[in-house]
């Protein structure tokens, strides 16, 4: 069900209401936004994160996402349901802090060897701890961030809006992204 | 009689009444033989060019919470993008000099506490006092003999040691004054130093405090003491001390034990005072819990009297005390809560001014009338009520009800919890179905901040209700924590060295810290339980140690219970408050003098150096959040250990984070072999935050794994490393090749397995017949291998300078 | 020598083989579970343990006589064994290669308790035969079927640690009789005749001994050198188990070490260990004395289980275990004693040991062996107790007996130790000490007595070396403590005005004013 201009669509609201920066904020975009962005990226990766192992519906997606042809580096244990499908990441120890500061390097090759990542796409993280690591690359970087989270990340380049309040929008949303790549 | 006065020897023909005062008559034994080492006292530039070589592998990883500086009228100044300030200043330079602002707080606290104790011991027991650690402990002062070169045998020696921090504190804080460090490392190499600074002022409070109020000596067997919400008896008057300094709590207890009456008494702590207490008091003492349990322990109505002191401590406690007609005693100048001073008053003013309500509370920084005061009101307080009031959120459901009904969900709280707790969907779950079970569920993760309710439009006790909600399950939260025992021996050392070389040790975790949890508190037992059962030696201290005496099984044991509390395999070794926590540097210091007799005299650059190289251990905060932390990490970090953090860690800013695949970072010069040697990534990080358990599990088990380990030692931790990696991860971690030096590295079960695998994937050549590697690992195995990355010390045991 | 036989399976018994790894076994394998106990109330069966016969045994054939990853279970297996009850067990293993020999059986057989115990569920006790198994019942509800699955995940291992086992079959028998037979006619005979090799074997007896630098990760230039007279100091490694592990690696850290020639064989000094330790230690040192507590002695890394120190006052060398938290007779615990020594440096004075090397018939021969002990803790003392000669075990104090040094030279002079007279080496009837001389009168009566017609109150004489508690003023009776410069002239000290007739001569002092600071008129401080 795709999110039509008319529906009602929800604020971008801070996950955390005192996390505040001079900075742009993120754009709050909606599935075709990210679909046009995955298409343009020459090397696109998703990073899954640790709540994972709490959301079955995550875990479905991001195999999605894979069977598609992005690539999955796997953080905070969410390699363990997603290789259970079938998905193999190309990175499962490394925790998010220090894949960032590979990220941070341009002269990393990436997990697989041909060059940096330019375009992130984050899903199931803790908040706080993904805000972070968007705060780190959105200053010290140029990589294009996507945060494909329930709650809105404002240091992200583009993020969902705030879908705290409707869990069913979030997934429908995120299904119509893997379905439309 | 006439005598010149010159410099010089001269002769005196007489001397009429002259008094001669000689100051220390000491036995020449007695004075410290060891060689001066090249850093006694160092300063900032002393050990810089050490922090540089860490920094240097360890690249700074910053992730700011603000873009923004206002420290100065020049401001606010945008800094997003690494732009520059008004003063000339970027980003990461601005947060270099927050980490370091905030590593000098914690030093100060520490400091400040160390200060305070040792002038207050010196004067009640003198000078001379010995420091006497028990017959096991031969090297009584790691730390301050490593960093400032004394060898501290009495009270009085220790004020040496004092004195030097303090000085360092006035250097590196006056450097983060605005258009002074330009470049981020030197601010690294600042917090760095006046973290090292932190472990000494923490040494000197902890040993000051053991030998003057006779705490237990480096014991494995200390008593256990009941831990948790709710281990008082409520028909008992309640005193209830909160924050880090025992000189406070320790006078009440003496008071009462003089008066014969400390059985008509519960008397509690919460956080490090409550430690301390019960390392003074055998046991006796009770901890309430962690600083997360301040507000349960108000709000349900339990004190009868509160005292405060320093550090961590709410600052709105006597606002919450005054809610529930609690009186408060503050004692700390650090927190005076804009109370009237009754310092001169007589006992009696003070107790019927607090017990009439004439006054919410008093500031009395004079130990032995705190002594006094407290059971008196206590006493008073609690004949008022007569135990009624406590343990009761509300004064009965209909008042919990209302509170709920009056949610409209409109998520303010969740936006403002540091959890992003899912309040609205606990009250909303109650609402419909009156059932209190999501409710009761937020709980188990919540730290009663309070910040929920400041946000919430219908101001509604949101802490109250969580509370409330949970309160059966609450209440049952409690257990038996072992008291604190100080210094590890240097005979548990010196028996750990041939297991952990045999490979029966995999290395030693160390879990100390705050509790922000990232989840239920219960997930620490269970990481730390992973590493009991597979024979790792676990130390706690401080608000983990109290979180774990707090978590019982299905047979109603915590983790004290079922594990001895020896510095040895499977132990688990509380060392005490946060300021024990210097014990757990000093373990690590001590292996290079036990073992490989390193001098420690003024010699941090090489210990650290030993450390980094050979000791494999890791510090663990799964819930940080004090700027105490924050400087015991990075002291631990310039040590040579790193630290893994939970994700509220990464808030801390700054990271050390290696990058494994810059090969030209990873080596060492080996001394045995006179050459330089590119080495495997271990550590490849000194500072790193992980989001869950499972992830924290693997990255504890990959950190322990050292340069200098033999073919067994690194045989376990590989094993382990593995094991935990298929289990939490689903599959062999992604760098587990490089740690491979030879097949006798290789876990024995997966001997065949992986040999398969490190040819068909990545490329090795493995010699069939005799099941050997003959290319492909970064590095041969060598037993006599002697790494070091320091320059000076290369020289020092080549007799050379190093190879380029 | 015990003959190495195949076992014979008698007629009739119930018999099982199998041979080959499975493709995965009923259980997990982990060295994490090293430390798992099993209750009774957990225990599906028990067996050997204090109530049935049991034994393990490995060893040495003809590869040709072993059939590699075989097993063989004679008598019931798990599946018909009751619950909760104990039976008996014995553990057979066959092992051969080209560089297996009967030496290697016992260090190999020791390695059957550790990877047994990787074994989920599965708890294995002591060993030789006082083995005590038990299984849990968890292990069982996780479908561990047969005996000859933990057979087989055991050899698995044994293959994987030790490659030089080229091959190896196992032999557990469950029945009683079979299990009694063996363990009388096959096993208890070979047991005792490895004891007795170990007792017989000398170090002139082998062509090399084995080093061990696994310490040096931690201590960089220790070099253990273990021989058949000297087992390592940590207490993990006989002569035997270095042989082992010099065979599974010749290049790590255990390694053979040629002796050489015998410069030295009292003391035990060879050509080649000389080299070898010259070589590992980084030129550390070039010379040990394997049996030698003042020259040359052997270093150590800082885990030796007990310190050896030199009481000069009584010309004898005491013995400290680590565990021990009282101060020795010399005033020091065991921790500041072994802050001396360690790291891998020669130290002569203390000497880190094992607790094996007090059976070893060479202990410190050098020095006079047993004959120069003169203090042990009791504990200590009871463990050793049998391998002490007769005539001194009544001659050598513990804590109870002394605690000083005062105490000690009274107990030693009461029991007629040979320190007092002088020590005769037993090894070749040398004497080599002279014994204790007269001791020299202190001098200090006769300034006492001094002092004595001069002061008024005459304070006793006390040893040179004890500390003034108290700042000196002219008003109190004072100690002086003994200044040796002989610099100045004679110094009168008036006394102060109020207090009669305390004069306080200082006689060939130096004094050093580290700051004067000359006051107005007020006092007169040594000025007109």
């Amino acid at each position: 069900m795709a999110v039509k201009k008319e529906d009602k669509f929800p604020v971008a609201r801070r996950y955390q209401i005192a996390d505040v920066q001079v900075s742009r904020e993120a754009t709050a975009v909606k599935p075709q936004v990210v679909v046009n962005l995955i298409k343009k990226a020459k090397h696109p990766v998703l990073i899954t994160g640790g709540q994972l192992l709490k959301d079955e519906k995550l875990v479905e997606i991001a195999v999605k996402f894979y069977e598609k042809g992005i690539p999955i580096i796997a953080t905070g244990g969410s390699s363990k349901p997603l290789i259970e499908k079938g998905v193999k990441p190309q990175s499962v120890v490394f925790t998010l802090h220090q894949v960032t500061q590979f990220l941070l390097d341009e002269e990393w090759k990436g997990f697989d060897g041909k060059g940096n990542y330019d375009l992130v796409l984050f899903m199931g993280f803790l908040p706080y701890y993904l805000s972070r690591m968007l705060s780190a690359l959105k200053h010290f970087s140029k990589i294009t961030t996507v945060a494909l989270e329930e709650f809105y990340q404002p240091h992200a380049k583009f993020s969902f809006t705030n879908l705290t309040a409707n869990k069913d929008m979030y997934y429908s949303m995120l299904e119509e992204i893997v379905n439309n790549l | 009689m006439a005598f010149e006065l010159r410099e010089g020897i001269f002769a005196i023909d007489e001397m009429r009444n002259v008094s001669i005062k000689i100051g220390k008559v000491i036995e020449e034994a007695e004075e410290w033989a060891e060689e001066m080492g090249p850093t006694p006292k160092p300063g900032i530039i002393e050990l810089r060019k050490w922090d540089m070589k860490l920094l240097e592998r360890y690249e700074p990883f910053y992730a700011p919470v603000q873009d923004f500086c206002n420290l100065c009228t020049m401001g606010p100044c945008d800094l997003s993008q690494n732009k520059k300030g008004a003063c000339g200043i970027d980003l990461k330079t601005a947060k270099a000099r927050l980490v370091t602002i905030a590593c000098c707080i914690g030093a100060a606290s520490h400091g400040g506490h160390a200060r305070h104790l040792l002038d207050h011991l010196i004067e009640e027991l003198g000078e001379d006092y010995p420091i006497d650690l028990g017959g096991n402990v031969n090297v009584e002062a790691p730390i301050i003999r490593t960093v400032v070169g004394i060898r501290p045998r009495t009270l009085g020696d220790l004020r040496e040691a004092m004195e030097w921090a303090e000085r360092e504190l006035m250097r590196v804080l006056h450097a983060t004054h605005i258009g002074n460090e330009e470049s981020y490392l030197d601010y690294e190499s600042k917090a760095m130093h006046i973290s090292m600074v932190d472990h000494v002022v923490m040494e000197i409070a902890d040993i000051a405090q053991i030998v003057a109020y006779n705490m237990p000596k480096a014991e494995p067997n200390v008593p256990l003491t009941d831990t948790g919400f709710g281990i008082v008896d409520k028909n008992k008057p309640v005193i209830v001390v909160v924050g880090h300094n025992v000189l406070y709590s320790k006078p009440i207890l003496d008071y009462l034990e003089e008066m014969g009456r400390l059985d008509d008494f519960e008397i509690a702590g919460l956080c490090c005072t409550a430690h301390d207490m019960t390392r003074v008091s055998g046991g006796r003492a009770k901890i309430f819990g962690p600083i997360s349990y301040q507000l349960r322990v108000i709000r349900s109505g339990i004190p009868d009297v509160m005292i405060s002191d320093e550090q961590c401590i709410r600052a709105d406690l006597l606002q919450a005390c005054k809610a529930m007609g609690i009186p408060l005693i503050a004692t700390s100048d650090a927190a005076a809560r804009g109370l009237p001073d009754a310092s001169d008053w007589p006992v009696e003013k003070i107790v019927n001014a607090l017990v009439s309500g004439e006054l919410p509370g008093v500031f009395l920084p004079v130990p032995e009338k705190v002594g006094q005061v407290a059971p008196l009101v206590a006493e008073a307080i609690f004949k008022k009520h007569g135990g009624n009031r406590k343990y009761r959120f509300f004064a009965n459901d209909e008042e919990l009800w209302n509170e709920i009904n009056k949610c409209t969900q409109c998520m303010s709280c969740v936006f403002t919890c540091p959890h992003n707790l899912r309040i609205d969907q606990g009250m909303a779950h109650a609402q419909k179905t009156k059932d209190l079970s999501k409710l009761a569920k937020l709980e188990e993760q919540c730290i009663a901040c309070g910040k929920c309710e400041q946000a919430c439009p219908k101001n509604i006790k949101i802490i109250n209700v969580i509370m409330a909600s949970n309160f059966d399950r609450l209440y049952n939260k409690k257990g038996k924590m072992r008291v604190g025992r100080g210094p590890i021996q240097d005979t548990e050392i010196r028996n750990v060295g041939q297991p952990i070389v045999m490979g029966q040790i995999p290395g030693v975790i160390a879990a100390v810290g705050c509790v922000n949890y990232p989840d239920e508190a219960k997930s620490l037992r269970e990481i730390l339980e992973e590493f009991v059962k597979r024979r790792y030696i676990v130390v706690t201290s401080g608000c983990h140690a109290m979180t774990l005496g707090m978590i019982t099984d299905e047979e109603g044991q915590t983790l004290y219970e079922k594990t001895p509390g020896d510095f040895d395999a499977g132990g688990l070794a509380n060392v005490g408050s946060c300021v024990a926590n210097s014990h757990i540097a000093g373990a690590a210091i001590k292996i290079a003098n036990i073992f490989a007799m390193r001098p420690l005299r003024g010699n941090y650059a090489e210990i650290a150096d030993y450390v980094l190289n050979r000791v494999g251990a890791v510090g663990f905060s799964w819930g940080p959040y004090s700027h105490k932390a924050a400087a015991i990490a990075t002291g631990f970090n310039r040590l040579g250990v790193p630290v893994v953090v939970g994700p509220h860690g990464a808030k801390y800013r700054r990271a050390y984070l290696g990058k494994y695949f810059k090969k030209e970072k990873w080596w060492v010069y080996d001394i045995k072999t006179r050459s330089k040697v590119p080495i495997e990534p271990a550590p490849d990080a000194l500072l790193v935050a992980v989001e869950t358990k499972e992830e924290a599990i693997v990255q504890l088990a990959r950190l322990c794994i050292r340069p200098n380990d033999t073919s067994l030692g690194r045989q376990i931790k590989l094993t382990h490393y593995l094991e935990l990696s298929q289990k939490y991860l689903g599959k062999l971690p992604d760098d587990w090749h490089l740690f491979v030096r030879s097949e006798a590295d290789l876990p024995l079960k997966m001997k065949d397995e992986l040999l398969h695998i490190l040819e068909s994937e990545y490329g090795w050549k493995i010699d069939w017949d005799k099941k050997k590697i003959l290319e492909g690992p970064i590095r041969k195995y060598d037993a006599g291998f002697n790494p070091t990355i320091v320059e000076e010390v290369y020289e020092k045991y080549a007799g050379e300078k190093p190879p380029q | 020598m015990a003959e190495r036989k195949r076992v014979e399976v008698p007629e009739g018994v119930k018999k099982k083989e199998v041979s080959g790894v499975p493709e995965s076994f009923p259980f997990e394998i982990s060295p994490m579970f090293e430390g798992e106990r099993v209750r009774k109330g957990d225990m599906y069966v028990e067996l050997g343990g204090p109530s049935q016969p049991g034994f393990e045994l490995v060893i040495a054939l003809p590869k040709d006589q072993v059939e590699d990853m075989k097993v063989t279970l004679i008598g019931p297996d798990l599946d018909e064994m009751e619950e909760g009850k104990a039976y008996p067990y014995a553990m057979i293993y066959y092992v051969a290669g080209d560089q297996v020999d009967n030496d290697l059986e016992p260090v190999i057989e020791r390695r059957n308790h550790d990877f047994q115990n990787y074994i989920e569920g599965y708890m294995h006790l002591n060993q030789r035969y006082d083995i005590w198994i038990r299984i849990s019942k968890g292990a069982i509800k996780k479908g561990l079927k047969s005996l000859t699955e933990i057979a087989l995940a055991t050899m698995f291992l044994f293959k994987n640690e030790l490659p030089f086992i080229e091959k190896i079959e196992a032999v557990y028998i469950t029945d009683k009789e079979l299990v009694e037979k063996l363990l009388n006619e096959m096993a208890m005979p070979i047991y005792e005749e490895r004891d007795a090799r170990v007792e017989q074997l000398h170090d002139e007896d082998v062509e090399e001994f084995y080093s061990c630098t696994l310490c040096q990760s931690f201590a960089p230039t220790n070099v253990c050198v273990i021989s058949p007279d000297r087992p390592s100091l940590c207490g993990a490694i006989t002569w035997f188990d270095g042989r082992a592990a010099a065979r599974v690696d010749p290049e790590g850290p255990n390694r053979a070490v040629p002796k050489g020639e015998c410069i030295d064989p009292i003391g035990g000094e060879y050509t080649g260990v000389n080299e070898f330790a010259k070589e590992e230690s980084g030129g550390e040192y070039d010379r040990i004395k394997l049996h030698s507590f003042f020259e040359y002695p052997h270093t150590s890394c800082g885990c030796f289980e007990v310190i050896g120190f030199y009481m000069p006052e009584v010309d004898g060398i005491g013995w400290v275990h680590r565990g021990y938290p009282d101060p020795a007779p010399n005033g020091l615990t065991f921790s500041t004693m072994a802050g001396q020594t360690g790291g891998g440096k020669q130290v002569v004075g203390f000497l880190g040991i094992g607790i094996a090397y007090f059976r070893s018939k060479k202990f410190i021969q050098a020095d006079g062996g047993w004959y120069r002990v003169v203090w042990m803790p009791k504990e200590l003392k009871e463990r050793v107790l049998k391998y002490i000669p007769e005539d001194m075990r009544d001659k050598i104090a513990t804590e109870e007996d002394a605690k000083t040094i005062e105490e000690l030279k009274e107990f030693l002079k009461k029991v007629n130790h040979p320190v007092v007279t002088g020590v005769v080496r037993p090894v070749d009837g040398k004497k080599i000490t002279e014994g204790w001389k007269e001791e020299e009168e202190e001098k200090v009566e006769e300034v006492v007595e001094e002092k004595a017609e001069e002061a008024a109150p005459a304070e006793a004489a006390q040893p040179a070396a004890q500390p003034v508690q108290q700042p000196m003023m002219p008003m109190q009776p004072v100690q002086m403590p003994a200044i040796p410069q002989i610099q100045m002239p004679q110094i009168q000290l008036p006394a102060a005005g109020q207090q009669p007739g305390i004069k306080l001569i200082i006689k060939d002092a130096k004094i050093i004013i580290d700051k004067v600071i000359i006051r107005g008129k007020e006092e007169k401080k040594g000025g007109k």
